[in-house]
Order: structure tokens, then sequence, then C-alpha cells
């Protein structure tokens, strides 16, 4: 019973989505400070502005792009092996359990 | 009247302290994901008064992001609470009634509760509640933007965790032990903004 009431708590309905949506639309909601996410609809940050805004060496950018290739890397062994993706969640749950 | 602020720009008005320091690489890889861009006091150059600088960069940013979680007392008999976040967020309350079009503000805590001990004249203001960890900071930076075709949590928890893992290269390359140092917040926010973009890029041709 406790496990239930557990997972009800981490994933709540739709129901309950709904509710919670209404009430941060309603006069109530905003009046108790209930705000709904702002809607971000600015361009993407360009390479170029990143480049303006937060200038770095040429040694730096070429060590960033070495972490940013391992990361490829990374992204596609995950993809080629999607079952072993899925292991370290299946040993941590069989520790857990044990 | 200034220039109207970058609509990107977040000022993250957060302590600069070691245990902070997870928590910190969370905002600026999670507000990367969302397609904002993070910025500190401590980029600002300038031989300017700090007070000075910070309201400049209130000013020059949508949106701000207020930190209050570490708003305690040290262990050290002589310590004292600390005031720059609270003094930070009057700053950007004050700039923001004047101009409501301008500036969006957010108050962040780890705990429901804490703010309405700590700052009780900002009952009724929808705190976002992160529990202290980095999931927790990612989920409500979904909770306070949303954009288009955005990230889930574990997505961003991905990102976040591969950052965080290669923060001690990026330490290094710059010479310091300081996660909030200039050098070492740029290159988390150049690692962060090019890792988002291959993410984004390999979600569109999905």
């Amino acid at each position: 019973m406790p496990f239930q009431w557990q997972a009800r708590i981490r994933k709540p309905s739709p129901c309950f989505e709904q509710i919670v949506s209404k009430v941060r639309n309603s006069k109530y909601g905003k009046l108790i400070g209930m705000r709904k996410p702002i809607r971000i609809t600015a361009p993407w940050p360009t390479q170029e502005e990143m480049e303006k805004n937060f200038p770095i060496s040429k040694a730096s950018k070429k060590a960033l792009q070495a972490l940013v290739e391992e990361f490829k890397a990374q992204l596609s062994r995950e993809e080629e092996s999607p079952a072993s993706s899925a292991e370290p969640e299946k040993r941590r749950k069989r520790a857990s359990a044990a | 009247m200034p220039p109207l602020p970058d609509p990107k720009s977040v000022f993250l008005n957060v302590p600069y302290d070691e245990e902070f320091s997870g928590i910190y690489v969370a905002y600026i890889v999670g507000l990367y994901q969302l397609g904002l861009v993070p910025h500190l006091a401590s980029e600002i150059p300038g031989g300017d008064r700090r007070l000075d600088k910070i309201f400049k960069l209130i000013r020059s940013c949508r949106y701000s992001i207020h930190d209050l979680s570490r708003v305690e007392m040290g262990d050290a008999p002589t310590a004292v609470p600390r005031f720059n976040m609270p003094l930070e967020l009057g700053m950007t309350i004050t700039w923001q009634r004047l101009h409501p079009s301008r500036h969006d503000w957010f108050v962040w805590e780890s705990d429901h509760y804490r703010i309405q001990r700590s700052a009780s004249d900002l009952n009724g203001t929808d705190a976002c509640i992160h529990n202290g960890t980095p999931e927790g900071v990612l989920r409500e930076l979904r909770n306070a933007f949303h954009r288009d075709k955005m990230p889930s949590v574990p997505d961003m928890l991905a990102l976040y965790r591969f950052v965080n893992n290669n923060v001690d290269a990026i330490l290094q390359r710059n010479g310091t032990s300081n996660r909030y140092d200039k050098s070492v917040f740029k290159e988390l926010c150049r690692l962060s903004n090019y890792l988002t973009d291959i993410l984004r890029h390999v979600k569109t041709a999905v």
C-alpha cells in the first residue's frame, strides 16, 4: 500500500494536471501568485552571439571541441545499444531490491 | 531609458560557494537547454562600484533568477547571514515595478517554508522549489519557462552530468579551483551551448 501512494505522488494523474492548470489560470490562482510558465519565443543563441558575449581562447575552444566529440561518441554509443543503456537502471533496481 | 534587454538573457543571482556549485552548473546547463543565456555578476568587466555593475546587469537582462536557498547562518560563532542575494532581489523588484514590461523575476528556494521565515514580505510569491538538487533545478526551470520542443528532465539531466563530470578539466585549464571564476563561467556557457546545439539537431533528425 505505501508503495502505491508513493507512485501516485511521483506521477500526478492528467486530471491533477488539469486542476492545477485551471487554478493557475483562474482569478484566484493569479491572486495567490501562481504563474504560468513564461513562453520563450526568442531565437536560440547562435555561435556568433556566444563568441561575442563569451569570448574564449583558441586553446580553450580546442579543448571544448574535444569534449563535444566525446559527447557525440557517447550519444552514438547509446543509440547503437539502447538495451545496454537500460542496464544501469536494471542494475540499480536489482541493487535496491537486494 | 536604457536599450531593451536581450530577450534571452537571465541574470543569475546565486551564492558563490563550494556546496552550491553543482546547482550552479545545473542552472547554466538548464538555461541553455531552454535557449536562454545566463549572466553572472562576476563576468562584468570594469572598475565601477560592484553595486553599480550589478544594477547595470539587472537592467540589461530580461529575466532574473534569485536563489535564496543559501541565505542562512554558517557554523562559525561569528557567522552572519549572507544578504547579497536578497539585496539584489530587492533591486530587481524595484526595477521591475518601474518597468513591468522589461523584466520578470523568479525566487528560488530549497524548501517551501524557508522563504516564509526568511523573507515574509514575499508571501504570495510563487517560489520555485529545487529541493537543493540539480534535478530540482532542471524541473523548476521547465516549470518557469516554456519553449516549444523543450527537452525532458532526464535529457537535461544527462547533459548536466556530462558537463559536471568535465568541470575539473575546465578548472585545471584555467588554473583555478573556483567554478564561479569568469573564465570558467565562460567555458561552461560555451560548452553547454555547443552540447545543446548537438542535442537539438539529434532530436530534430529523429
